[in-house]
């Protein structure tokens, strides 16, 4: 009887967030758009024209047309080929890097907000000393150190983007640590595990997602950052940043080889902050303005 | 509130050893030899071998801290570059003035910009200038910097000829690249403040202002935005504070010689003074630029400034 | 008694809040008024749309979403509905003004105390600076705040002496009108009295009228001349404090008056009413109250009655003959 009570209210709480959402125009022009470039990013091999490796060089920096319809780069490769392979590479790191330190940064989070004293001390002072250093600063001097790829480049991203994660969720965990009902759990002795994953983190969790889908957009923009100084994926692989590096010898007379990259990264990026937006206001109706 | 402030100035010293620490380490840990690439594939094994000698890069890992703290602690240096043989110190000081000046010209840009355009469309909530401006905010924070660099150089400096296309010198190079900074950062700054202008008028003591018959524009931009400057001058300080470690990429695209492009290339170059020089001196601004929003939070909130008293 | 002289009148005032998921019909032909001098007390649950009344009054609904549907509000026989914003400002504060619920809230954090009380003087007396802050300070006085205390801000302050200063600033200017929403309620039980006989004594002293909102009787019983029972959004009952207090007509006042506990007689328990406040998006058809109501007949699920003349200015909105003994 309980059990299922709880779970229709649950249910009814992530239907009530959805119904909300689908509600936000903004917010489903973000999902949609971003459905639609991460189907086609998957869908590359099938979609694609030509590959993203392949070069034609009788037609190199040809402007958009029916064969090309974004035209081809300084090798004569089909950017629209390019964007949709590069596409893969962009949107996996991005999720990826900011997958991997939302585990890592809420885990550190909950253990600081909820333990406090000298484990909290012991990550805050490590988060200082990485905070002290603007993050893509500390990207790039970890890309640097590493070596440039594919692989560095998200083990970068995902250790300047841990901290925002810490802090996020250290803060709504001791916000919700002096509320009553922690204080009821910890009446009838509930464990401590118990407590902080059924009761402190659920309640910890909405801004940690609304969070975590505009980390994705930092991320991709920041990935873009690096591979535009030569620290991200490497040629001739295809990623967005990296494209508009190679593109940037060409801008006079050739613009479309960046302007289709630098297009594609923005409105990525905006339905990423788009959806956050809807999903912050779905959640938390009250904060909707 | 000197208290506050000698306080932290005190803490930022164990937090600057991490740092040290922190890209010490990592540049331990990095692949490449900066002594075989200073010289160049040619050079002998021997000649490298004495290079790395002098430099002391055979030495344990905790020598090696060991000297470098000494270094920067004894000899009041940070170190001479393998590359140029310069004072890293002079050359960090004299690149960051134009980093400097360009983070400065951009954050005030950005949020001028931005809190007007904020202000204007949380007073007209709903409306189309709302819309409009909440919009272009939107897809100006969505722009990577660089990309708006390139395309404003395609269109300004390639195509209409108004301005140089790379360089640095007097107001007319700086534009360019401060406009490529300041779009990104105006956008999320119009954000920020119009939503906090939003928390802030519907708070009961607005109510109790315009019960007190006090009009509308004294309301808005007295009452509601003293209170809606926190968020404003965090995302300020937060700006520049970016905009300082940010400049790299924007100064590769317009070649401005400033702080970034000296990291880049002592990064290509494997000199290590320089780039444990850059990182720990980029660190003490950004720490010192947060300690200054801080400060300014007391100013503008009392609750604040007494609590900083009684810590 | 003095003759007395009409200074507010309501007349079927309607409000609603409009969002994009419902309707909620908050005040629903509300009419009373205010004579010069005389204290009226609303009374009612929490929600049943007391200060949505006392907030339209002083025109400063939150618009959108509220929305007035209907009605006039005369003020000296002005219709404060009907008049522009500059005009209003002129009134809100200087002739009419508000004290409010919450004090925690009430007071804006960045500014002084001081420059909080002198700002609404500055602006309705015409006076220098200089001489709003010694007014100010002459009012911090009159509500038992040292003067010297007038440049401190609000954190620095209690509770008790927040509501003192929006007290201070709600008097600055002596309003002919004062409306007092739930002054009490947010304060502690023994600084309840004293800031409730303090306002007694100011109001009588500046010759001010007050509308007085509240949910605790015992308060009525004290300060108010007259007495108006709201339910749900309309008058259920109306007339002066004796009447109500002697001849109680509506089941809904007589169910407050069970409720209350009594030290008196020898009650062995409370009778709480029973169900809750309708939902005021979803409200009931016809009368209001059937739904909790001991007495409800088939008539009153279908039509509402109106307000009724049982006695010299005492209405009831019940088709029940008065019932002795209940």
């Amino acid at each position: 009887m309980t059990k299922e009570r709880k779970t229709a209210k649950k249910e009814s709480m992530f239907r009530l967030t959805f119904e909300r959402l689908m509600r936000n125009k903004m917010a489903i022009a973000g999902l949609i758009f971003l459905g639609i470039v991460v189907l086609m990013a998957l869908a590359a091999p099938v979609i694609a024209p030509y590959s993203y490796e392949e070069q034609d060089l009788f037609n190199t920096l040809k402007g958009p047309s029916g064969e090309h319809i974004f035209g081809t780069d300084n090798l004569g490769r089909d950017i629209f080929s390019r964007i949709l392979y590069g596409g893969r590479n962009s949107l996996i790191i991005g999720f990826v890097s900011v997958g991997i330190s939302a585990v890592i940064g809420v885990v550190l989070g909950a253990v600081a907000g909820y333990y406090g004293g000298k484990v909290d001390m012991v990550i805050m002072r490590l988060l200082d000393v990485l905070q002290s250093v603007p993050a893509i600063l500390l990207a790039i001097a970890i890309a640097a150190t590493m070596g440039p790829g594919f692989k560095n480049c998200i083990i970068a991203l995902t250790v300047s983007s841990v901290p925002g994660f810490v802090r996020m969720t250290r803060a709504s965990c001791m916000n919700v640590q002096g509320l009553e009902y922690v204080e009821a759990a910890r009446s009838i002795n509930a464990r401590e595990s118990r407590i902080i994953f059924k009761h402190i983190l659920p309640n910890a969790i909405s801004p940690i997602f609304v969070h975590a889908t505009m980390s994705v957009a930092t991320a991709i923009l920041t990935s873009a950052s690096l591979s535009f100084i030569g620290l991200g994926v490497q040629p001739p692989a295809a990623e967005w940043g990296a494209m508009l590096a190679e593109g940037r010898n060409y801008i006079r007379g050739y613009s479309h080889i960046v302007i289709f990259p630098g297009l594609t990264i923005m409105l990525v990026v905006l339905s990423l902050n788009m959806l956050g937006d809807g999903l912050r206001d779905a959640m938390d109706p009250r904060l909707k303005n | 509130m000197i208290r506050y402030i000698g306080k932290r100035l005190l803490w930022m010293i164990p937090v600057l050893f991490g740092v040290t620490l922190l890209i010490f380490t990592l540049l331990y840990f990095a692949n490449g030899d900066p002594a075989r690439n200073l010289l160049g594939p040619d050079a002998s094994e021997e000649e490298v071998q004495e290079l790395r000698d002098e430099w002391g890069l055979d030495d344990p890992y905790l020598t090696r801290y060991g000297n470098y703290i000494k270094q920067l602690l004894v000899d009041k240096s940070l170190g001479t570059s393998y590359v140029t043989k310069q004072d890293v110190s002079q050359e960090i000081v004299s690149r960051f003035k134009v980093t400097f000046l360009l983070a400065l010209e951009s954050t005030a840009v950005a949020v001028l910009f931005g809190t007007v355009m904020g202000i204007l469309a949380a007073v007209h909530q709903g409306s189309v200038l709302d819309n409009v401006s909440m919009v272009v905010a939107l897809v100006g924070a969505a722009m990577p910097g660089f990309w708006i660099g390139l395309l404003l150089s395609i269109l300004f400096a390639l195509k209409l000829g108004w301005f140089p296309a790379s360089g640095w010198g007097g107001f007319k190079e700086s534009i360019l690249p401060c406009l490529s900074l300041a779009i990104g950062s105006a956008g999320s700054i119009a954000r920020q403040t119009r939503s906090a202008m939003l928390e802030v008028i519907r708070q009961d003591y607005i109510t109790t202002a315009k019960a007190k018959g006090v009009s509308r524009i004294v309301i808005i931009c007295s009452h509601a935005l003293r209170n809606a400057l926190m968020p404003i001058v965090t995302s300020a300080g937060m700006t520049l504070a970016w905009l300082i470690g940010g400049v790299v990429v924007t100064e590769t695209v317009f070649s401005i010689p400033g702080l970034g492009m000296y990291m880049v290339s002592a990064i290509n170059k494997r000199d290590y003074p320089a780039i444990q020089g850059s990182v720990l001196f980029i660190a003490v601004v950004f720490s010192l630029v947060m300690l200054v929003v801080d400060i300014l939070y007391a100013y503008i909130d009392p609750r604040i400034k007494a609590k900083y008293k009684n810590s | 008694m003095e003759s007395k002289e009409l200074l507010l009148s309501v007349k079927e005032l309607a409000v609603s809040y409009r969002t994009s998921e419902e309707i909620v019909r908050a005040v629903n032909g509300v009419s009373f008024s205010v004579n010069r001098k005389e204290t009226l007390g609303l009374v009612g649950e929490t929600g049943a749309g007391k200060t949505t009344i006392a907030k339209a009054i002083m025109s400063i609904l939150p618009d959108p979403p509220a929305s007035v549907d209907g009605g006039e509000i005369l003020f000296e026989e002005n219709d404060l509905l009907h008049m522009p914003e500059k005009e209003i400002r002129k009134i809100r504060g200087k002739k009419i003004s508000m004290i409010f619920q919450d004090p925690m809230t009430a007071l804006n954090p960045v500014f002084t105390v001081g420059d909080q009380i002198a700002e609404g003087i500055r602006i309705h007396e015409n006076v220098s600076r200089k001489e709003s802050e010694e007014r100010a300070k002459a009012m911090l006085e009159m509500v038992g705040i040292p003067s010297s205390r007038y440049g401190e801000y609000p954190h620095q302050f209690s509770g008790g002496m927040k509501q003192r200063v929006v007290i201070a600033i709600a008097l600055s200017c002596n309003p002919e009108l004062l409306i007092a929403d739930e002054p009490t309620t947010a304060l502690d039980v023994t600084i309840q009295a004293q800031v409730l006989e303090m306002i007694g004594n100011l109001k009588e002293q500046m010759g001010t009228a007050m509308i007085l909102i509240t949910h605790d009787l015992g308060i009525v019983a004290e300060v108010c001349d007259n007495v108006a029972v709201v339910y749900a959004g309309e008058i259920v009952e109306m007339g002066s404090k004796e009447d109500l207090f002697d001849r109680p007509a509506h089941p809904y006042t007589n169910g407050l008056f069970a409720a209350l506990p009594s030290l008196a007689g020898d009650q062995k328990r409370l009778k709480p009413i029973k169900g809750l406040t309708p939902n005021p998006a979803n409200l009931p058809e016809g009368c209001k109250f059937w739904p909790r109501c001991p007495y409800a007949t088939e008539e009153c699920r279908q039509e509402n009655p109106g307000l009724r003349e049982i006695g010299p200015g005492h209405f009831s909105r019940c088709t029940r003959k008065s019932q002795e003994g209940c």
